[in-house]
């Protein structure tokens, strides 16, 4: 098992009106998972992918991570587990503007702090290659289409061989077909390195992909089944 | 460490007209306490030249009794000059030594008259000390004649050849009066000199106050920095006498260059603190527009102390550039004001009271001071690194979740 969520609740505080976000979530991930997390808008997907990254925390319950329970850990723990567990794909891209495709990519192995330059970018030459970027990677990313910058995003993702990704509607911002090429992308990349992927989704055709959909809606469980990308 | 400089660096040039305005600030405020720092130094060593040169030498004796207060009484002659004398001769540091007798007289061209000081001077020793000599414009001082400042000359319309009056009371409170013919003129860079001063010779001045006694003894050493060392040594034999260095009888104008020095210091810290401004709201401005940037970082799995680091580190780039071009700057401004100097009189207008309290006249010149570079330098990097501090913490406090839900 490489994830356990346990009764996750979290509660957000605007004002004097407190909004539940997750209700008793639980899910547990194996190792090398392709799962949608699908649900309209407002729905708790992103809050549940946030928790699930270490980028927020619960209000309640226990997340369980290759084994460690997460629960009371220093922000700064919390920072190294997500350098060295998890990749991310936003559905804004959020590549650092100022950086090329080069240095957006191998930030998350700078931050390792464990390889050499000659190794960091013969790793990076190899994945902008996986994603199809070979030859932009001097590039800035206001230089690059919607659907570039979403793989250079995924190339940054992947670039550390993370044990998860996790995916905040990758394919939202896109156009349908490009979206597909990154579904597909990710799909390869999941098959070819056995990557966890969790990406969450309202977009009908993106979930056919999937081969483990989990419904969510108000912040509860509404379904887990498996999907047609079985 | 190397990503987080890289990603200062190259968010600083994000937004360059803002960094340049920012910085540019900083460099301002360098560039002016370097130049009001080399004019304030430079003014000040021109002073204490003037008051070395023209009026105290290194090392100056006087009678026990003499009041600086009452610094022209005519009754402070030193009683054991002889004595003084012979002990200067044997000592190595001398290296000159010469006698004057000052008294206030009021010189007078028969028309008109002015308040001046009458000093005596020992034309054979007197140029072994003072620098005086060097600066006769006109003519030259000889027995019978009177040297005048040139200030003084043109307010009382004399020249070469005409004669003058001074009255002056002598020892025993008679008022005295003497004709001199007025043989040279002179202009030095001490307005005390020029605006206000009579030079005879010492033989005449003696003749004149009917003593053989003269009121001052003044030394020339051969290092005016130990100063205070051959005072202690002056002093053990001569116990007597009062004995007071260069540095002691300008304190005057120390005390002045110093105020000096805090005015530039006050415009330092006024200019500091609206750099210092700049540079909190550049990179609060900074933050809030890298909200997501922040959040983005930190899901990457940056710690809050490496995204506090490279907010800090654009306040240390900031900060560097500011000194730099500040130096430059400032470099570029104190070379031109010591080469070329600026008049005085454009500044102070024509107050002989305040140029004359201070010893300058004419053009001043800036001088170079290697440390306050370096003292800008370091206090540029520094403040601006301390003014990024507070808006870099301002990004701990931010949670990774709330900077990406941020819509900018």
């Amino acid at each position: 098992m490489l994830l356990e969520v346990k009764n996750l609740n979290k509660i957000y505080h605007t004002g004097k009106i407190d909004f539940q976000a997750l209700h008793n979530i639980s899910i547990a991930i194996e190792k090398g998972e392709f799962t949608a997390i699908c649900g309209p808008s407002g729905s708790g997907k992103t809050t549940l992918l946030n928790i699930i990254g270490c980028i927020d925390r619960a209000d309640s319950g226990e997340i369980i991570l290759d084994g460690t329970n997460l629960k009371g850990r220093t922000s700064r723990e919390l920072a190294y587990l997500r350098r060295k567990y998890f990749g991310f794909i936003f559905q804004t891209y959020n590549l650092i503007p100022v950086l090329t495709v080069y240095e957006n990519v191998e930030l998350p192995l700078k931050l390792l702090k464990k390889y050499s330059d000659t190794e960091i970018r013969k790793r990076v030459m190899e994945v902008l290659e996986e994603v199809g970027l070979n030859g932009l990677e001097n590039r800035k990313p206001l230089e690059l289409s919607g659907g570039q910058q979403q793989r250079v995003s995924i190339a940054r993702a992947l670039v550390k061989k993370p044990k998860m990704i996790l995916a905040d509607e990758p394919t939202a911002n896109l156009d349908t077909t490009t979206g597909e090429s990154i579904v597909h992308l990710m799909m390869e990349m999941n098959k070819r390195e056995g990557v966890t992927f969790i990406f969450s989704t309202h977009d009908q055709m993106i979930m056919k992909h999937a081969r483990r959909l989990i419904s969510i809606r108000d912040g509860k469980i509404e379904g887990d089944k498996e999907g047609e990308g079985l | 460490m190397k990503y987080i400089f890289l990603l200062a660096l190259k968010n600083i040039l994000r937004y360059k007209r803002r960094t340049v305005l920012t910085f540019l600030i900083l460099s301002f405020g360098i560039a002016f306490y370097l130049l009001m720092f080399g004019i304030v130094q430079g003014y000040k060593k021109q002073s204490i030249d003037n008051f070395i040169q023209f009026e105290t030498g290194h090392i100056k004796i006087r009678s026990a009794s003499y009041d600086k207060d009452d610094p022209y009484s005519i009754s402070n002659y030193i009683n054991n000059a002889e004595e003084v004398k012979a002990i200067l001769k044997k000592k190595s540091f001398v290296k000159s030594f010469t006698e004057r007798i000052q008294f206030l007289a009021e010189v007078d061209n028969g028309r008109d008259s002015s308040p001046c000081v009458v000093v005596g001077i020992d034309i054979e020793n007197d140029p072994k000390v003072f620098t005086l000599t060097n600066y006769i414009t006109e003519g030259n001082i000889f027995s019978g004649g009177a040297l005048l400042g040139e200030s003084l000359a043109k307010d009382l319309s004399l020249s070469i050849g005409d004669y003058i009056y001074i009255t002056f009371r002598n020892e025993q409170g008679v008022i005295d009066s003497i004709e001199l013919e007025v043989s040279g003129i002179i202009r030095s860079g001490d307005p005390m000199v020029n605006s206000s001063t009579v030079f005879i010779t010492l033989e005449d001045a003696k003749r004149h106050l009917n003593t053989k006694k003269v009121t001052e003894i003044a030394i020339l050493t051969d290092n005016l920095k130990k100063d205070k060392k051959y005072i202690k040594e002056l002093q053990k034999e001569l116990p007597d006498n009062q004995i007071k260095s260069w540095k002691e009888l300008s304190e005057s104008i120390e005390i002045a260059a110093k105020q000096d020095e805090v005015t530039t210091y006050i415009f330092v810290i006024f200019i500091a603190v609206i750099a210092i401004v700049g540079i909190i709201n550049t990179m609060l401005m900074s933050i809030y527009e890298k909200v997501r940037e922040i959040g983005t970082m930190k899901a990457l799995g940056m710690t809050d102390g490496e995204v506090q680091t490279i907010f800090v580190m654009e306040g240390l780039f900031i900060g560097v550039a500011g000194a730099i071009i500040g130096i430059i700057l400032g470099a570029l401004l104190i070379w031109y004001f010591a080469k070329v100097g600026y008049d005085i009189t454009a500044i102070m207008g024509n107050n002989e009271n305040i140029m004359a309290a201070y010893r300058l006249a004419g053009i001043i010149r800036a001088t170079w001071n290697i440390p306050s570079f370096f003292y800008a330098f370091i206090i540029s990097v520094i403040s601006s690194t301390l003014a990024a501090y507070y808006p870099a913490k301002k990004t701990t406090k931010l949670q990774a979740a709330e900077c990406l839900r941020t819509i900018q």
